[in-house]
């Protein structure tokens, strides 16, 4: 399972980022982001096709614009989730997490972004049969 | 009877339960013991054997570094807290005098001298086979016993020399196979020390050699893991700290497997490496030079000698593409190896090893492409500074300095005691396979 979730957000080596990737695989910082990613995926998806769900707002542009919100959502909880638990770790050892690591962050969130737009998609196509109004969204 | 348990077999079935997890706690709390813990059983006795000859009156011969060794050696024992140790003093020959001078225990040292032990068996004699056999023989589980000796070999009588070293290094080899076939956790330390020394050196020909003022001389130190262990934390520092240690060798039946290592992603090293629970991952290999990482291992349930764990030799390989570059200590956060600048180990493998222990640190090195998986061991052999201490021929060490620093016949008598615990236990002291995707 470590490995698995892993491999997603490293891309099976492609999006490996050396020392932040060995840090977050080392102290499990990668489950607690995919968690927090699905359940906020899941949640949004479900008030898009079952709450929220409106004539006017079953077209593609409010799906687009909700996959777009559930991203930025998802994407900064990466940053904050990893950014906190590494100053954490890292303070143990009485260190700062080092600054190349803003970087490898972004990388990371943009990452779970990309990831949270394909799982909304396979959500979409999963839930959207029983929505009353936006059955037909996205197809 | 019939009733109660038909009736009650939910309060039957806890009674068992709370009984048989009681019992278990006792047997967790004997197992829970540590090894001095259980020698606190038994009072532990150190029997300690003077090689009484004439070649040993030399070092014995008014204050020498030999009696400033033997008074800190008879000082540490008394003072020892952990076990309640007795001490024992033999004068060895052909004979085995008890004796204590009429002194105590840690005045001994001051009584020892060339007029004290006269007369006691016959001095001419030291025949190192029969004397350990001997000693050997008395080796008790609650017994440390250290032979004080010059381990000169004196082939009287014997025309053709290495013949008379191939007897010796058999016989020792048989006298320590039948004691560690009977206690398989006997172990063996040999410490070498120096001292001045104002006697007479007697040759290979038994001709006798005055005017040589140092020599080297030796502790064998024969005891059950246990008493081992004490003497190695308690008694051995207290040697080691006097001005004449010079070596150890040790000699053992155990391995100290599993030992803990961790390879470092991020410090000093050539090439892109991943590590994953334990797996190392190699992502790229350096263009210029040789695929290079460090990686720290935790030596301190080793009770081998810090010089040998040093040695790069004494580490082998299943993979001949790996070698070791270095051998270093880890002290905090960085890595000293000899001769080279501090290494500070990066904040991300220190993230890593955060409350893991690690004493020394191995700088590996793989030639070309990896195809197997990492195994090293450190093999058990002989330590290099026996045959730097080892003399076939001592006829003329009067005019060679570096010959009166060597001992006639040592190498084959250590290799006869390294022979009989290779026989009884394995090759190495431990293992190591890191695995390599």
């Amino acid at each position: 399972m470590k490995d698995l979730i892993a491999n997603f957000y490293e891309l099976w080596g492609g999006g490996y980022l050396g020392d932040f990737s060995d840090q977050m695989f080392n102290n499990d910082l990668y489950f607690p982001v995919a968690l927090y990613s699905i359940i906020i995926a899941l949640v949004i998806i479900i008030i898009y096709y079952y709450i929220l769900d409106r004539p006017s707002t079953a077209n593609i542009k409010v799906w687009m614009l909700t996959l777009l919100v559930s991203a930025i959502i998802n994407a900064v909880v990466a940053f904050v989730s990893a950014n906190n638990d590494l100053i954490g770790i890292f303070a143990s050892i009485g260190a700062k997490v080092p600054k190349s690591f803003s970087y490898d962050m972004l990388m990371f969130a943009l990452i779970n972004a990309i990831w949270t737009l394909v799982l909304m998609f396979v959500l979409s196509i999963i839930l959207k049969w029983k929505s009353p109004n936006s059955s037909y969204i996205p197809f | 009877m019939k009733v109660i348990f038909l009736k009650y077999p939910l309060l039957i079935f806890i009674v068992i339960l709370v009984f048989s997890s009681c019992k278990r706690d006792k047997e967790n709390e004997d197992n829970g013991t540590d090894k001095t813990d259980s020698i606190k059983l038994n009072k532990g006795i150190v029997k300690i054997y003077f090689e009484n000859t004439l070649s040993m009156d030399g070092y014995i011969n008014g204050n020498t570094s030999f009696k400033d060794v033997f008074r800190e050696l008879l000082v540490a024992v008394d003072n020892e807290n952990k076990i309640d140790l007795e001490t024992e003093f033999y004068l060895i020959n052909n004979e085995l005098t008890p004796t204590n001078f009429g002194v105590e225990n840690t005045k001994i040292s001051e009584e020892l001298t060339p007029q004290s032990t006269a007369g006691k068996g016959n001095k001419n004699s030291s025949n190192f086979e029969e004397i350990l056999n001997t000693i050997l023989q008395k080796q008790d589980e609650n017994v440390i016993s250290i032979i004080m000796a010059d381990f000169i070999y004196s082939p009287k009588g014997e025309s053709n020399t290495i013949s008379a070293l191939n007897k010796l290094r058999t016989y020792t080899k048989d006298a320590f196979l039948k004691a560690t076939e009977q206690n398989k956790t006997l172990e063996t330390k040999i410490f070498s020390f120096k001292s001045d020394f104002k006697g007479v050196y007697y040759d290979i020909n038994d001709k006798s050699i005055q005017g040589i003022n140092n020599r080297p001389y030796y502790y064998f130190i024969i005891a059950p893991t246990g008493l081992m262990t004490v003497f190695t934390d308690e008694i051995a520092p207290q040697l080691k700290k006097t001005r004449g240690y010079r070596n150890e060798a040790f000699f053992t039946t155990s391995d100290y497997n599993p030992i803990s290592t961790e390879i470092l992603s991020s410090t000093a090293n050539k090439g892109r490496l991943r590590i994953r629970d334990g797996n190392l991952e190699i992502l790229s290999y350096p263009k210029k030079e040789n695929l290079k990482f460090i990686g720290l291992i935790d030596f301190s349930e080793i009770p081998v000698d810090n010089k040998y764990l040093m040695d790069k030799s004494n580490y082998s390989f299943s993979n001949p593409e790996f070698s070791i570059k270095e051998v270093g200590s880890k002290k905090g956060k960085n890595i000293h190896f000899e001769g080279q600048p501090v290494k500070k180990i990066n904040t991300n493998d220190l993230v890593s090893i955060i409350n893991k222990k690690f004493t020394h640190a191995i700088y590996f090195e793989a030639e070309g492409m990896v195809s197997e998986d990492l195994k090293f061991a450190l093999r058990k052999k002989i330590p290099s500074w026996v045959q730097n201490s080892h003399s076939d021929d001592d006829r003329q060490i009067y005019n060679d300095n570096l010959e009166q620093s060597k001992t006639f016949g040592l190498r084959y008598l250590i290799e006869g005691v390294s022979g009989a615990y290779l026989q009884i236990g394995n090759d190495e002291y431990f293992n190591v396979t890191i695995p390599i995707k």
